[in-house]
């Protein structure tokens, strides 16, 4: 079966690629899809705090990390690898990967390659999009409007917009749901994923005491976002080509 | 019998809501209930007014209000709860419920949820009620008249609209006259307390009246809290 490398970015900070890279992870899970993920905020490592069994820090300009995502795709007992790129460096990975062959060989056909770019609430977002465009070919390209975090979104104006995704082709939008700001912080200080915190255990896997109230609210979330993950034809590939006992196991 | 969670609401105010939570905590106070109440008429408080060592003045507004009576509830030992509702949150607490799967793992920790919705005069009410019915898997969902504000004001038009809802049975909260009505709103006055004698000697023309009307809520409760009970036996198959 062929394998799925998404990788998940923004050439702004703080617009939210590593809570989505957590999301999908979570979602992930959920479907019964093994997943492993690769987290380039060199070394602190943010994804790895909350999956640190299925995560590896790596700097993703050495050579030898390069290889540790990509000389593995095929040989890894995993159907997906995810790469949660460090804040700027979404243009520099790409053009690497350009360099390298890598979006070559997604262009061939020998495994399935998606951005999932995340966007703020700037029009410098918008700007990254066409940035990006020489690079998308063959890939599957995917904004994520990301609200988790923002009260208010700007207004996008079609005709800018339009602009804006005239170069792009076959691209994918999810909205990325708001979620209350005391549940948002309560699971980022517990370090545990969505899904523990929902099912009210703590890192170490013993019961939490986690509120009925904000496990509810990442209860509704997960289930907005999953409907939302849903949608992409990306992550629909990974669960038609799934093995006959997770689809069982579902 | 098995601890529930009473919420009292309606889409108008001034229409007996904090009246009926009295009643109901009352009536869980005369047999031994010990019910604790969340006034959510913040930060004024309604029944706190009545009933202070029982209440709980929460602001369902804020989220902090929110986890202090959810958290509360699913997250200490089973007892019986009454939720006095102001009118204004009625949406925005039932599309919370909803949410967060409330009612679901309310059965789960062993409540039943009882929604018990006035009904006031206008037909919107009467709209509203439905949507409420429409919108929760309530374990029981009441409808309320009452007779001191009246009703839909045709209710010959909308028999079948209300007897839908009626289904599992409704109270209808009798007229009393306004000089009894009075006696009710003193701060601190308790019906548990009054029922047992506490203030008498009492007017006859308070005393009996009250007596008989009190009677006929606690008996149209109790047939209520009975109905769940049997329906309790029935899903475990013992009935």
């Amino acid at each position: 079966m062929k394998p799925t490398l998404i990788l998940v970015g923004a050439d702004k900070g703080g617009v939210g690629k590593t809570t989505i890279s957590r999301a999908l992870l979570d979602f992930l899970t959920r479907k019964n899809v093994m997943s492993r993920a690769f987290d380039t905020e060199n070394p602190r490592g943010t994804l790895h705090r909350f999956y640190p069994t299925i995560t590896e820090v790596i700097d993703l300009h050495h050579v030898g990390d390069q290889m540790k995502i990509l000389d593995t795709l095929d040989t890894v007992n995993v159907r997906l690898t995810l790469v949660d790129l460090k804040a700027g460096n979404l243009g520099r990975a790409l053009d690497t990967f350009e360099k390298i062959g890598v979006l070559e060989a997604a262009r061939a056909g020998h495994f399935d390659l998606g951005l999932i770019h995340v966007i703020g609430p700037a029009i410098a977002s918008m700007d990254e999009i066409g940035e990006l465009a020489k690079f998308m070919q063959g890939v599957n390209y995917v904004v994520a409007r990301n609200f988790v975090n923002e009260t208010s979104f700007f207004e996008w104006d079609p005709k800018t917009y339009k602009r804006y995704f005239a170069r792009m082709k076959a691209q994918d939008e999810i909205d990325i749901p708001k979620l209350n700001e005391m549940a948002y912080e309560q699971v980022d200080l517990s370090g545990v994923t969505f899904k523990d915190f929902i099912d009210n255990k703590a890192a170490d896997g013993t019961q939490a005491n986690f509120s009925f109230v904000l496990r509810g609210y990442v209860r509704r979330w997960c289930y907005e976002i999953d409907q939302e993950f849903e949608r992409l034809a990306l992550l629909q590939n990974l669960f038609t080509q799934r093995a006959p006992a997770a689809a069982a196991a579902e | 019998m098995t601890p529930k969670i009473h919420v009292i609401c309606s889409d108008q105010a001034r229409n007996g809501k904090t009246l009926l939570s009295r009643i109901i905590a009352d009536e869980l106070t005369l047999i031994g209930r010990e019910p604790m109440i969340f006034d959510a008429e913040f930060p004024s408080g309604g029944i706190r007014l009545y009933l202070p060592e029982r209440t709980r003045l929460v602001d369902l507004g804020k989220i902090g209000g929110r986890m202090a009576m959810i958290d509360t509830i699913l997250g200490t030992s089973p007892r019986d709860y009454v939720i006095d509702l102001p009118c204004r949150l009625l949406v925005e607490t039932f599309k919370l419920l909803e949410q967060i799967d409330f009612i679901v793992e309310a059965r789960k920790a062993g409540f039943s949820t009882i929604v018990l919705f006035i009904i006031d005069r206008q037909f919107s009410s009467l709209r509203a009620a439905r949507q409420v019915y429409n919108g929760g898997q309530f374990d029981r969902y009441v409808p309320v008249r009452n007779l001191a504000v009246g009703h839909v004001s045709d209710f010959s038009q909308v028999h079948n609209l209300y007897g839908e809802i009626a289904e599992d049975g409704e109270i209808v909260l009798s007229l009393l006259e306004r000089s009894i009505l009075n006696f009710l709103e003193q701060r601190g006055f308790s019906f548990s307390a009054f029922m047992m004698n506490h203030y008498d000697p009492l007017p006859h023309d308070i005393r009996r009246p009250l007596r008989s009307f009190l009677n006929d809520v606690f008996a149209q409760l109790r047939d209520i809290h009975g109905r769940i009970e049997v329906s309790g036996l029935r899903r475990m198959g013992l009935v």
